[in-house]
C-alpha cells in the first residue's frame, strides 16, 4: 500500500519537478542567438522545385536556392543574375506570290530603311518567294509600317482569287491551322508532313500538346483542310479534326539571346550550363510535370543553345511579358534528367539542388526549412550561416515569436501598426502592395448591366472611411486595375469621390426609385442583391459588412455570404454564379491583363469571371502585349485603366499597404556594389527598396557576427 | 444499481426528498440562479431581435470611430475593430449560444433516446444493427464531419446547431439501451406486459418514464459541450456566422486583435466559462438529489 | 473468449470497410477540387488538368476511384494528391511528435487526476472536496482554445518565456541538459493545456467510484472494525475505480494518434491535428481517407481491447 501511495502522489511531483525544472532552465539562462536568420509564415511550403510549385512559402525559399537568368532589381528594373547580358531581335517573314514581287519589296525597303532608324532594322534577305526582315528591337509597329509599303505592290497577273476575290496585293497571307487528335500530335505531324504532297504550303508548324498541334499554311488554305481530312480518314485511330484557327499577314518572330555566368556551380559542384536552361524549359513544357508555369513558354517556337554559354529563345510571335518569365528558377539538369515524376517528389522537391547563395539543408515537416549558406556561390558568400523558414500556423503567435525575438521580422497586422511604429525597438517598413481589393459586380445580372448604377455604386461606398478604419490607414484609394507604385499606372485617373447624393441621382437617373419598404425599385423589381466573400479573410468580411451599411443608406439591400474558400471559388466565381463578390487581386509587376479583362476570357473557371467586354479595352489589352518599347506600354497601359475604370465593371476599393517590422539594428547589408564583383562591398543599414526592406536579405549579417569578406 | 429504484419511486416519495437535497445544494442553487439569469437575458433580447420590445442599442451598429476601445463607462466592456459595443453584443449573443447549445442537444436526445429505446427494448438484431451504426458514428472524426456537412451546406446558425446535434447522439442512445434492457426486465414491465399492454404504451408509460432522470442530467452537460463546440468551430472560422454574434465568433473575431485589445476575447470567453460551469454544477446538482445510494452514510 | 474475438474482429472489418465507404464518399462529395493550384488558376492548361485526373483516377466513377485509391492504400503506393509524396511515410512523419504530446498529456491527465480524485473523495462533502469539485468543473468549463491563448500570452508576452514549437529556436545551447529541459519545456505546456480537462474528468471519475464504494456495507463494515481509514480509502474503496480505469486503456488507443488542431496550431506543434485539418481544407484525398481508415481501425480496435480488458478485470463478465 505504501507502494502504491507512493506511485500515486509520487508521480505529480516528479511531473510538477520536471516542468519546474525546464521553466527555470529556459527562463533563467536563455540561450544566445546564432548566426542564422529566422523567417516565419502561417503556411507551409509544399514543393520546392520552381517549376512546380504554387504557393508563395515555396517561393520564398526558392528564391534563396535556385537562380534564373534575369531578375528584378531593388528598383523594380529587369537586370542580369546568371545571364551577364541579353539582347532582342525579331525576324518578320513576308511570303510573296513569287520571287520577283519579294525582290521588289526588298528595294523598296533598302529604300526607306535610311530614313526610318526607328525601325531598328538591321538587315534584309530574299529567299524564293519570302523577305526576311531582322530588327534589333521586337514588336509590331515597324513590321505593320513596312507591311503597308509592301501592300502598294500589285499581284502578279494571273493570281488565283481566293475565295472569289483577287487578292489585292502581291502579300500572301498565313493561315494557321489547328489539328486536334486524340494523341501523339508530334508523330502525327511528322507523318502528315511527309506524306503531303501539298507539304511546301506549311511553313511552320508548332507541336502544342500531345494532342494538339498547328500549322501555318500559305496559299490555299482550304487545299490543305481538304488534304488534312483525307489524311485523318485514312487513319481513323486518330481521331483528328483540323480548323483554321487565324489568318496573319506576316510572321514576327522574336528572340532573345542570354550570354550565361560561365564561373557558375550548382550546389553538388557541378558545373552551370546552357543545358540546365534548356533542360528547365523541357521540363515546363513537359505535359506529365503539369507545370503552372506552362503558359508563360507556349510562344516560345524553340530554344537552341549554340554553346555551353549562350540559350538563344526563338517565339512565335511578340509577347513582351515573355522576358519576365526568365525570372524562373533553373532546374539542374545532370541530377533530373532522365528521372520519373515520382522520383522529383520524393528526392528534389524536398531537398532541392540550385545555384543560388543557399543551399538546401533539413527539412522538418510543419516545423521549419533550413538553408545553410553556400560558399561557392559566384556573387560572393552570405555572412549568415543558415537561414530558416519557420512554419507558426497562428498570426498572433508569430507575432509573440517576433516580439520575444525568435522570429526575425513579421508582417505587421493592420491595426498593430500604429503601436509598433512608436515601439523604439522596431524598425518599420511600409509600402504599397502589388495588389489590390475590390467587388467585383457580375455583369451578367441584369441589376448590374447599366453603366451609371455601377458608377453610382462607387459613388455610395465610403472607400476612405473602410482604408482609415479598416486598414487603420495602411492603404491607398485604388483607381484601377494598376496599382499607383507601377511605372506603367496612370495617376491621372481619378477615384470617383463619396456622395451618396450623387450616387442618388444617378440610379434615379436609371430608373431606380425608393419604394414603399424604403428600398429602390424599378419595374417592380426591389435593388436587393447577395454580396458573397470567403472566410478567413477578416478584412473582407468587415469590408463586407461596411459595404452593407453604406448601401442600406441609399436604398439598396445587400445580404452578405460567407463561404469557405475552396466553395466560394468553385460553386460561385469558377460557375459565374454570384450577384457581387469582395475579392483582390495579387499582381505582381506585369501589365499583362489579358486574362482577367479580355471578352474572349468570360468563360466558367477563367478569370474574367465578371464577364466584362469592351471592344476598344480588347484591342489595348492585345496592343500591350506585343509592345517592347516601355514609352508605348505605358500609354496603352494607362488608356487601359481609364476605360476599364470609367466602365466600373469592379467597386475598385484600395491598394494594401504591406508594414514590415524588424528588430532595430538586428541585421544590417554588406553587399558587393556590383552583381559578380567582389572587389567593391557597400556597407549600409536595412532600408527600405521598391522591392521591399527584404531586398537584400542574401546580404544581411548580424552586428554580432561581423562580415567577414572573403576575396 | 437502477433495480431498486422502481420500487424506491412507489415508497418514500422520492419527489419531495428531490426537492430537499436539490434546494439544500448552496452550490447547485447559484448554478440555477444563474441560469435562469441568463434565461432572462436570453428571452428578452430575443424579443428584442424579433421587434416586440425596443431598445436604443443596436448590436450591429458599426461606428467606425469607435473602434478598438478599451472598457470604459460609455462602453462597459469595450468595443470592437469595427465599433460595435461589446457588451451589446454579448447580450445579444446571449440567445444564440444558448440556443445552439439547446437545440443541438434537443436534436442529439430526440435521435439517441428514439435510437436507444427501439435499440433496448426490441433487443436482438435491431439491437445490433443500431449498436453498430453507433460504432460507426463514433469511426469518423467528428471534427472533419462538421467541417463536411458545414462546407456543403453553408455555415448558417440552423446548420452548425444541427451538425453538432447530429454529432452528438450516440452517448444518448447507449444510455438509454442501457436503461431500457434493465427496465425490460423489472416486475412492473413484466406485469404490464403480462396484462397484455401495447408496446407503445409500455414504452411511453412505463418505461421511458423511469429512464428519463439519469438522460435528463446528461441533457443539461450536453448544453455547455455544445456550445463550447460552438465556440471551436468560430475559432476556426467555421461557425456561426457574423453579424449574427454569438459569444464564440465574438471571440474569433477578436482573436486577431488579442494583443491589442484583451477585453474581445476576455469577456466573451468568461461567458462561456461561466456559463458552461452553471450548467455542468446544475446537472451535478441535480444528478446528485436523484442519487439513491451513495448519500446514505 | 477466443470465439467472441474472432467475431468482434470480423464484426469489426465489415465496419471498418462500411466507415471507410462513407468516408470516402463524404470526403470527394465535398465541394472544391483536390488540385495542388488551387481552384482559381487559368493559367493550368485543359490537357495538364487531364493528366493530373488521370495520374490520380480522378476521372473514374466514384466506385472506381474507391477501388483504387483502397488497393493503393494497402499495397503503400497511394500517393498525396498535392505533393506526390507517399501517404504513410507523410502520417509517420508526424508520429514522434504527435506521440510524446499525447503520451505526455496522458501521464499528465493519470498523474493528478487520481491523486486529485482520492483526495476529494476522503473529503467528502467537507470543504477540500468543494473546492476541487468546483475547480474541476471550471477546467472542464474552458474552452481550450482560450485557455491556450491564456497561456501562451502570459508565458510569451509577460513572463518572456519562449514556448512555440519543439524548442527555443536559433538558440545556441550550453550543453545537452540545457537542450533536453528546453525540450521538455516546449513538449510540457502545450501538454498541460491539453491535459488540464481531463485532469479534471479523471478526478471527477475517481472521486465518483470511490463515493460509490465509500457508501458500500463492505466498507462501513470495515471502518466499524476499526481498519484505519487509509487502508480503508487505498485498499477498500480504490479498488472499485481500478476496474474502469483498466477498461479505459482501450479508449485511450484512438487517443494516443489524435491531436487538436486549435491546440496544435497556437503552440506551432507539429502534430496530427494539423495534418488532417490541412488535409481537409487542402481537399487531399489520399491523406484523408488514410487517416479517416487509421483511426477508424484504431477506434475499432480500441473498444476491443476495452471489452477484453474488462473482462479480464471483471472474472463476473464473460464475453460470448
Amino acid at each position: 500500500m505504501g507502494i502504491l501511495r507512493g506511485i500515486i502522489y509520487g508521480l505529480p511531483a516528479l511531473l510538477a519537478l520536471v516542468l519546474a525544472a525546464s521553466f527555470a532552465s529556459v527562463k533563467l539562462t536563455p540561450a544566445p542567438r546564432k548566426n542564422e536568420l529566422i523567417t516565419a509564415g502561417i503556411g507551409e511550403a509544399k514543393i520546392l522545385n520552381p517549376i512546380q510549385s504554387t504557393t508563395g512559402a515555396d517561393g520564398e525559399i526558392q528564391s534563396q536556392v535556385f537562380g534564373s537568368l534575369l531578375r528584378y532589381s531593388e528598383n523594380l528594373e529587369i537586370e542580369g543574375d546568371h545571364a551577364k547580358s541579353w539582347d532582342l531581335a525579331q525576324t518578320t517573314t513576308f511570303y510573296f506570290f513569287s520571287r520577283q514581287e519579294a525582290l521588289a519589296a526588298k528595294n523598296l525597303i533598302d529604300a526607306d530603311a535610311a530614313h526610318h532608324p526607328e525601325w531598328k532594322l538591321a538587315d534584309a534577305a530574299v529567299e524564293e518567294d519570302r523577305l526576311t526582315l531582322r530588327f534589333t528591337m521586337p514588336g509590331t509597329k515597324a513590321p505593320r509600317e513596312i507591311e503597308e509599303i509592301f501592300r502598294k505592290i500589285p499581284p502578279p497577273p494571273g493570281t488565283p482569287a481566293v475565295s472569289g476575290k483577287r487578292p489585292p496585293a502581291a502579300l500572301q497571307p498565313l493561315s494557321v491551322i489547328r489539328v486536334t487528335l486524340k494523341a501523339a500530335a508530334r508523330d502525327a505531324v511528322h507523318h502528315f508532313l511527309k506524306t503531303s504532297a501539298c507539304a511546301a504550303q506549311v511553313r511552320r508548324f508548332w507541336v502544342d500538346s500531345s494532342t494538339a498541334y498547328e500549322l501555318s499554311v500559305t496559299g490555299q488554305s482550304a487545299e490543305i483542310l481538304k488534304e488534312l481530312r483525307l489524311h485523318h480518314e485514312a487513319n481513323a485511330s486518330l481521331g483528328a479534326s483540323a480548323e483554321v484557327i487565324d489568318t496573319l499577314s506576316r510572321l514576327d518572330e522574336p528572340e532573345i539571346t542570354f550570354h550565361l555566368r560561365d564561373d557558375i556551380r550548382w550546389h553538388d559542384g557541378e558545373p552551370f550550363t546552357a543545358r540546365d536552361v534548356e533542360f528547365t524549359f523541357r521540363m515546363i513544357m513537359d505535359e506529365t510535370v503539369a507545370s503552372p508555369r506552362r503558359p508563360d513558354y507556349e510562344l516560345v517556337a524553340k530554344i537552341e543553345t549554340p554553346d555551353a554559354h549562350t540559350v538563344r529563345v526563338m517565339y512565335r510571335r511578340p509577347y513582351s511579358p515573355a522576358l519576365t518569365s526568365w525570372m524562373i528558377g533553373l532546374l539542374p539538369a545532370h541530377v533530373l534528367e532522365g528521372k520519373a515524376s515520382a522520383w522529383w517528389a520524393e528526392h528534389f522537391n524536398r531537398a532541392p539542388v540550385g545555384t543560388g547563395p543557399f543551399r538546401f539543408k533539413e527539412w522538418k515537416t510543419n516545423e521549419h526549412i533550413a538553408l545553410e549558406r553556400n560558399p561557392d556561390y559566384f556573387a560572393g558568400r552570405s555572412h549568415l550561416d543558415t537561414i530558416v523558414v519557420r512554419v507558426i500556423p497562428d498570426p498572433v503567435a508569430i507575432r509573440l515569436a517576433f516580439e520575444t525575438g525568435q522570429v526575425d521580422f513579421w508582417g505587421v497586422s493592420q491595426h498593430a501598426v500604429g503601436t509598433f511604429e512608436k515601439d523604439p525597438r522596431f524598425s518599420i517598413f511600409a509600402s504599397p502592395s502589388p495588389a489590390y481589393e475590390y467587388i467585383g459586380w457580375n455583369l451578367r445580372r441584369p441589376l448590374f448591366q447599366d453603366v451609371k448604377v455601377r458608377r453610382a455604386l462607387a459613388h455610395a461606398v465610403d472607400v476612405d472611411s473602410i482604408i482609415r478604419f479598416v486598414l487603420y490607414g495602411h492603404g491607398e484609394i485604388s483607381n484601377g486595375i494598376f496599382p499607383p507604385q507601377m511605372w506603367f499606372a496612370d495617376a491621372s485617373v481619378r477615384p470617383y469621390e463619396f456622395n451618396p447624393d450623387k450616387a442618388k441621382a444617378l440610379l434615379a437617373e436609371a430608373g431606380w426609385v425608393p419604394g414603399a419598404d424604403g428600398v429602390l425599385s424599378k419595374n417592380g423589381r426591389r435593388f436587393s442583391f447577395d454580396l458573397i466573400t470567403n472566410m478567413a479573410n477578416d478584412v473582407r468580411k468587415d469590408i463586407a459588412t461596411l459595404v452593407q451599411a453604406d448601401l442600406k443608406k441609399i436604398g439598396i439591400d445587400v445580404r452578405v455570404q460567407i463561404y469557405e474558400w475552396t466553395v466560394f471559388i468553385s460553386e460561385h466565381i469558377n460557375t459565374c454564379d454570384f450577384d457581387a463578390a469582395a475579392l483582390g487581386w495579387s499582381l505582381g509587376y506585369d501589365y499583362d491583363q489579358y486574362q482577367i479583362w479580355h471578352s474572349t476570357q468570360t468563360a466558367p473557371g477563367r478569370l474574367n469571371f465578371v464577364g466584362y467586354e469592351n471592344p476598344e479595352a480588347d484591342r489595348l489589352l492585345e496592343d500591350i502585349r506585343t509592345c517592347y518599347d516601355t514609352a508605348e506600354i505605358a500609354g496603352t497601359a494607362g488608356r487601359l485603366q481609364r476605360i476599364i475604370y470609367e466602365d466600373q465593371p469592379y467597386l475598385f476599393l484600395y491598394v494594401p499597404k504591406s508594414v514590415g517590422a524588424m528588430w532595430k539594428d538586428a541585421y544590417r547589408v554588406s553587399r558587393p556594389a556590383a552583381t559578380g564583383d567582389r572587389r567593391e562591398w557597400i556597407d549600409e543599414p536595412v532600408r527600405m527598396t521598391k522591392a521591399g526592406f527584404r531586398y537584400y536579405q542574401d546580404w544581411f549579417y548580424r552586428p554580432q557576427y561581423p562580415p567577414v569578406l572573403a576575396p | 444499481m437502477t433495480a431498486p429504484r422502481s420500487s424506491a419511486v412507489r415508497v418514500s416519495k422520492p419527489g419531495d426528498r428531490f426537492k430537499r437535497r436539490l434546494f439544500s445544494n448552496r452550490i447547485g442553487m447559484g448554478a440555477f440562479a444563474v441560469l435562469a439569469l441568463l434565461g432572462i437575458v436570453a428571452v428578452l433580447f430575443y424579443a428584442l431581435r424579433l421587434g416586440a420590445v425596443s431598445f436604443p442599442t443596436n448590436p450591429d451598429a458599426t461606428v467606425l470611430a469607435d473602434k478598438l476601445l478599451a472598457p470604459s463607462a460609455a462602453h462597459w466592456l469595450g468595443t470592437d475593430h469595427l465599433g460595435r459595443d461589446v457588451f451589446t453584443r454579448m447580450l445579444h449573443g446571449t440567445y444564440v449560444s444558448l440556443a445552439v447549445g439547446f437545440i443541438a442537444v434537443l436534436v442529439s436526445m430526440t435521435i439517441g433516446i428514439v435510437v436507444g429505446a427501439i435499440a433496448g427494448y426490441t433487443g436482438g438484431w435491431a439491437d445490433n444493427i443500431l449498436m453498430r451504426v453507433v460504432d460507426a458514428i463514433l469511426c469518423f472524426p467528428t471534427f472533419f464531419l462538421i467541417l463536411t456537412v458545414v462546407a456543403v451546406l453553408g455555415p448558417s446558425l440552423i446548420n452548425v446547431i444541427v451538425v453538432i446535434g447530429l454529432v452528438g447522439w450516440t452517448g444518448t442512445a447507449r444510455l438509454v439501451r442501457a436503461e431500457f434492457l434493465t427496465l425490460r426486465e423489472s416486475e412492473y414491465v413484466r406485469a404490464a406486459r403480462t396484462l397484455g399492454q401495447s408496446h407503445v404504451k409500455i414504452i411511453f408509460r412505463h418505461i421511458l418514464p423511469n429512464a428519463m432522470p439519469p438522460v435528463f442530467v446528461a441533457a443539461v452537460l450536453g448544453v455547455p459541450d455544445a456550445i463550447l463546440t460552438e465556440a471551436g468551430l468560430s475559432f476556426l472560422g467555421i461557425g456561426v456566422q457574423p453579424p449574427q454574434a454569438t459569444w464564440g465568433n465574438i471571440i474569433a473575431d477578436g482573436k486577431t486583435y488579442i494583443l491589442d485589445a484583451w477585453w474581445l476575447i476576455l469577456f466573451p470567453g468568461l461567458a462561456i466559462l461561466v456559463t458552461a460551469l452553471a450548467f455542468y454544477l446544475a446537472g451535478e446538482a441535480l444528478r446528485e438529489a436523484g442519487q439513491t445510494k451513495t448519500e446514505r452514510k | 473468449m477466443i470465439a467472441f474475438i474472432i467475431r468482434r474482429l470480423l464484426i469489426s472489418f465489415g465496419l471498418l470497410f462500411v466507415v471507410s465507404l462513407i468516408s470516402f464518399f463524404i470526403i470527394t462529395l465535398t465541394p472544391g477540387s483536390p488540385y495542388p493550384w488551387g481552384d482559381l488558376n487559368p493559367r493550368i492548361s485543359q490537357t495538364t488538368k487531364d493528366a493530373y485526373k488521370k495520374k490520380f483516377h480522378l476521372d473514374e466513377p466514384l466506385h472506381r476511384q474507391y477501388v483504387l485509391i483502397m488497393g493503393d492504400l494497402f499495397t503503400g503506393k497511394l500517393v498525396s494528391n498535392k505533393d506526390e509524396r507517399p501517404v504513410l511515410p507523410k502520417i509517420a512523419e508526424r508520429l514522434p511528435a504527435t506521440l510524446l504530446l499525447n503520451l505526455a498529456s496522458i501521464l499528465l491527465v493519470y498523474g493528478f487526476g487520481i491523486p486529485l480524485g482520492i483526495y476529494a473523495a476522503s473529503k467528502l462533502g467537507r470543504a477540500p472536496d468543494t473546492a476541487i469539485t468546483l475547480a474541476a468543473f471550471t477546467f472542464i468549463a474552458l474552452p481550450g482554445f482560450w485557455l491556450a491563448y491564456l497561456v501562451v500570452i502570459g508565458l510569451v508576452k509577460y513572463a518572456e518565456v519562449p514556448l512555440l514549437g519543439l524548442s527555443t529556436f536559433g538558440a545556441a545551447f550550453s550543453g545537452p541538459v540545457q537542450a533536453v529541459l528546453d525540450r521538455v519545456w516546449h513538449l510540457a505546456v502545450p501538454a498541460v493545456v491539453m491535459a488540464v480537462g481531463g485532469i479534471a474528468v479523471q478526478s471527477r471519475f475517481i472521486r465518483a467510484t470511490m463515493a460509490e464504494s465509500l457508501g458500500e456495507d463492505y466498507i462501513r463494515t470495515a471502518r466499524a472494525k476499526g481498519l484505519p481509514d487509509t487502508l480503508v480509502l487505498y485498499k477498500h474503496a480504490l479498488r472499485n475505480s481500478v476496474r474502469p480505469l483498466v477498461t479505459g486503456i482501450g479508449f485511450l488507443l484512438p487517443a494516443l494518434l489524435g491531436g487538436s488542431v486549435i491546440i496544435e496550431s497556437i503552440f506551432a506543434y507539429p502534430g496530427m491535428g494539423r495534418l488532417g485539418y490541412e488535409a481537409v481544407m487542402e481537399r487531399d484525398y489520399p491523406i484523408l481517407v488514410t487517416l479517416n481508415f487509421v483511426v477508424a481501425a484504431l477506434v475499432l480496435a480500441g473498444n476491443l481491447l476495452a471489452d477484453v480488458l474488462y473482462a479480464a478485470v471483471d472474472p463476473r463478465v464473460r464475453l460470448q
